[in-house]
C-alpha cells in the first residue's frame, strides 16, 4: 500500500476491499518441487552410459543401419525408390556407421570385448562401404542386389553380437 | 452447408497439422522398439488434448481471455513468468527443431548441402508468413499435410496383427524405463501446448462467442481424434516395417522409408511432401505461439490477422524467433535430437499452462453457465493428475535411459 | 469471492487484468495498484500501475534486486505508468479504459516499434 495525497476519485466509484494473496502457495510449492526434483535427478543421473552399454548400444547401431541399406538396396533393385533419396539417406547411415566404428575403436572397452569390438570395427566398415557403393551407382541392379544380400547378412551378424555383449 | 464445408475444411487442416516432427520421430522410434504396445499412449496423449483444447477454446470464447491472459491472471507474476520462461524457451526449441527438419526434408529430396537448406527452410517460412495472409497459409500448410495419409493407408497396406494392435490401444507395461520414457515422448508429443495457445488465441482472434462454443467442440474431437488416427498409423507403420529388423530409427528418412516400403517411390515422395508441410506448418504455429505467448503476458498488443504496424512487438517476435531458431540449427545440433528434448522439455512444462485454464474453466465467475459440468471437471483433473505424473516423471526417465538410447 | 455484490476482489478482478484503450488498443497491463488515503481514513483506490518497471516489487525479497536490473526500476513515464482509476470505464475481460492510450502514456513500446515497423514492406 502506497500513501498519496487524496485523490479526486469520485464518490460512486465501486468501493473495493483489498486482500493482496496473489498466486496459491500450493502451485509455488509445486513448481519449487518440480525444480529440485529435476536438478536432483539431473545430478545423480549425470553419468553416461558405462563402457560394455556403449558397446552394446554400438552394435545394436549396426544392425540396424545394415537393416535399414538392405530395404534401400532392395528398393533400388525394384526400382521403388530415388537416386535422390538413396544418396542423401545412405550418407546419413554411412556416417553413422563410421561414427560407430570411431566410437569403438576410442572408447576403453572392457577386456572380454576386444575381440567383438575389433569385429564390429570391420564390420562398420563393411557395412558403411556397402552402403556407399549403393551411393556411387544406385542403377547398377546387380551391385545394388549383391549389396542388399551382405547387409541383411551383415545385420544379422550384428544383431546376434548385440545378443552376445 | 456452408458451415459443413467450413468445418470439413477446418478438420482436413488440422490432421495435416496435428502431426509435428515430434510425433515423427517419437512414434517412429516407439513403433520399431515396442511395436504396437504404446498405441495407448497415443489415445491418451489425443484425450488429453482434446480436453486441454475445448477448455482453452471455451475460456476464450466465454471470457475472451486466451491462454497466457489466463496464465498472467490466474498464476499472478511470479509463477507466471516462470511458466513464461519455459513456454518461450521450449517453443524455441521446437521451433529450431522443426526448421531443422523441414531442411533435413528438402535435403532428401533435392540433395542440397543441409546448411543451404536451413537457410532456404527458415527465410522460405518468414518470407510465407510475412506476405501470405493467415488463411492461406493455414490451407497450404495443413492441406499439403494431408500427403501424411499415405502411412493410414500403408498401415492398412501392410497387413498388421489386428488383433496384437487392439491389445496396444490397452495401457500396459512392460517395466522397463525405455518403455516409460517412450510413452512420455508419445503422449508429449501428442500435446504439443504451442497448439493450444495457437488454437486458443486463434479462437480470440475469430471472435467466438458462445454461440461457437457447439463448433469448438466438434473441432477439437474430429480433428485431433482423425490427427491422432494418423499419428497410430506411424506407429503402426513403423511396428511392421522396422520392429522386425530391429532398426532403431534416428532419421526422417527412416520414418519416410516406412512409406517407401509399402508403396513404393510415390508413398516416400507423398511422405515426405507431407513432412515438409506438417513440419513447415508446425514451425508457423511454434513462431506466432512464442509470439502470442509473450504479447499476452505483457499486454501488447497482437495478432496475426493485424497490420504489423498496429502489433509491431508481436511482429518482432515472432521474426526474432525465427532469426533464433536459425541461430540454433545452423550449430550443426541434431533437429531429431532438438526435438527429443523439445518434446520431453514440453512434457514437464505442460501442467503449468493446464492449472490455470482448468481454474478458469470451472469458474463460474468468469464462465457463467458455460462452467465445466461434472464430465468436464473429472476429465480436467484426472488429466490433470495424469500430466502432472508425466511431468515428473519426463527428465528423469530421459536422464535414466540416456535420451531413449538404453 | 466476496459475498458483497458492490464488492471486488482486487487480486482476482483487477491486478494482471489487461487493459484497453478507448479505440481498442491492448496497451499493457494492470502490473500494481496503488492506493491512496491518510492515517485512520479507509484506503481508496487510487490508480493503476502499468509497466514492467514495477514488477521487481513484486517479486520475492532475494530476486528484487536482478529482478529491477533486468525489467526496470520503476521510473516513472518510463518504465512505470501510472493511470488514474478514473480513467478506468469498465471491468470486465479487460479493463477498458476512457482514453487513448497514447494520451495516458501507454503502449509507448507499440508506438514506438511501429513507427519503424512502419517503414517494412506490406506493414
Amino acid at each position: 500500500m502506497r500513501r498519496h495525497e487524496p485523490s479526486v476519485v469520485r464518490a460512486d466509484d465501486a468501493k473495493a476491499t483489498a486482500r493482496f494473496s496473489t498466486v496459491d502457495l500450493g502451485v509455488r510449492r509445486v513448481v519449487a518441487s518440480v525444480c529440485l526434483l529435476v536438478g536432483l535427478v539431473m545430478c545423480l543421473g549425470g553419468c553416461g552410459l558405462d563402457r560394455r552399454q556403449q558397446a552394446l548400444v554400438s552394435v545394436e547401431q549396426l544392425t540396424s543401419i545394415a537393416a535399414e541399406g538392405a530395404l534401400m538396396a532392395d528398393d533400388l533393385v525394384r526400382q521403388r525408390t530415388t537416386t535422390t533419396f538413396v544418396r542423401v539417406h545412405g550418407d546419413e547411415l554411412s556416417a553413422q556407421a563410421l561414427h560407430e566404428a570411431e566410437k569403438l575403436n576410442d572408447d576403453s572397452i572392457p577386456a572380454d570385448l576386444t575381440a567383438r569390438a575389433r569385429a564390429a570395427i570391420k564390420l562398420a566398415s563393411e557395412i558403411g562401404g556397402a552402403i556407399d557403393e549403393l551411393r556411387t551407382s544406385p542403377q547398377d541392379r546387380r551391385q545394388d542386389g549383391r549389396d542388399a544380400a551382405k547387409l541383411r547378412h551383415w545385420s544379422a551378424e550384428a544383431y546376434k553380437m548385440a545378443n552376445s555383449i | 452447408m456452408k458451415m459443413v464445408l467450413g468445418l470439413a475444411l477446418g478438420i482436413l487442416a488440422a490432421i495435416g497439422g496435428f502431426v509435428d516432427i515430434g510425433e515423427l520421430v517419437f512414434n517412429t522410434q516407439a513403433g520399431a522398439s515396442f511395436r504396437y504396445s504404446l498405441l495407448w499412449a497415443v489415445v491418451l496423449g489425443v484425450i488429453a488434448i482434446i480436453v486441454f483444447a475445448e477448455m482453452s477454446g471455451r475460456v476464450a470464447a466465454v471470457s475472451g481471455r486466451p491462454v497466457f491472459d489466463v496464465v498472467r491472471m490466474r498464476m499472478g507474476l511470479n509463477v507466471g513468468l516462470v511458466t513464461l520462461a519455459a513456454s518461450l524457451l521450449i517453443n524455441l526449441i521446437t521451433l529450431a527443431a522443426e526448421v531443422g527438419g523441414a531442411a533435413l526434408v528438402l535435403q532428401l529430396l533435392l540433395n542440397f548441402k543441409v546448411g543451404t537448406m536451413i537457410l532456404l527452410a527458415a527465410i522460405a517460412l518468414v518470407l510465407i508468413i510475412y506476405f501470405v495472409p493467415f488463411d492461406g497459409i493455414e490451407r497450404i500448410f495443413g492441406y499439403m499435410g494431408c500427403a501424411l495419409l499415405i502411412y493410414l493407408v500403408a498401415a492398412i497396406h501392410l497387413k498388421p496383427d489386428w488383433h496384437q494392435l487392439a491389445r496396444g490401444l490397452v495401457p500396459s507395461w512392460s517395466g522397463s524405463a525405455l518403455y516409460a520414457y517412450f510413452a512420455v515422448g508419445v503422449i508429449g508429443s501428442a500435446i504439443a501446448p504451442y497448439e493450444v495457445y495457437f488454437y486458443s488465441s486463434g479462437a480470440i482472434e475469430d471472435r467466438w462467442t458462445v454461440k461457437d462454443l457447439n463448433f469448438n467442440r466438434v473441432n477439437v474431437t474430429l480433428g485431433f481424434v482423425l490427427g491422432g488416427i494418423l499419428s497410430a498409423a506411424l506407429i503402426v507403420v513403423s511396428a511392421e516395417v522396422f520392429a522386425p529388423l530391429h532398426v532403431s530409427p534416428g532419421y526422417l528418412g527412416t520414418t519416410a522409408l516406412g512409406a517407401e516400403q509399402a508403396y513404393g517411390a510415390i508413398g516416400l515422395l507423398l511422405a515426405l511432401l507431407g513432412m515438409l508441410f506438417a513440419v513447415g506448418g508446425a514451425a508457423v504455429e511454434c513462431a506466432f505461439s512464442g509470439a502470442y505467448s509473450l504479447a499476452q503476458f505483457a499486454g501488447w498488443e497482437w495478432g496475426k490477422y493485424r497490420r504489423k504496424r498496429d502489433a509491431p512487438r508481436f511482429t518482432l517476435t515472432w521474426l526474432i524467433f525465427f532469426a533464433l531458431a536459425l541461430v540454433i540449427v545452423e550449430t550443426g545440433v541434431d533437429p531429431v535430437q532438438l526435438t527429443e528434448y523439445a518434446v520431453i522439455f514440453s512434457a514437464v512444462a505442460l501442467p503449468l499452462t493446464y492449472l490455470p485454464v482448468l481454474l478458469i474453466a470451472r469458474d463460474p465467475t468468469y464462465m457463467g453457465e458455460h462452467v465445466n459440468g461434472i464430465v468436464g471437471n473429472v476429465l480436467g483433473w484426472m488429466f490433470f493428475v495424469i500430466l502432472l505424473g508425466v511431468s515428473l516423471a519426463a527428465i528423469p526417465l530421459m536422464v535414466i535411459t540416456h535420451g531413449g538410447a538404453s | 469471492m466476496s459475498d458483497h455484490p458492490d464488492h471486488m476482489d482486487l487480486a482476482y478482478r483487477i491486478l494482471d487484468d489487461q487493459l484497453v484503450d478507448v479505440d481498442g488498443r491492448r496497451c499493457g497491463r494492470a502490473d500494481d495498484i496503488e492506493f491512496d488515503g491518510g492515517l485512520g481514513e479507509p484506503p481508496r483506490l487510487y490508480a493503476i500501475i502499468s509497466g514492467s518497471g514495477s514488477w521487481h516489487r513484486r517479486f520475492p525479497r532475494r530476486l528484487r534486486g536482478i529482478g529491477a536490473r533486468v525489467f526496470g526500476h520503476g521510473v516513472s513515464g518510463d518504465d512505470l505508468i501510472r493511470v488514474p482509476w478514473n480513467q478506468v470505464d469498465d471491468i470486465g475481460a479487460v479493463l477498458k479504459l476512457k482514453a487513448k492510450a497514447r494520451d495516458l502514456g501507454l503502449a509507448q513500446g507499440d508506438y514506438r516499434e511501429g513507427e519503424r515497423v512502419a517503414h517494412w514492406p506490406k506493414s
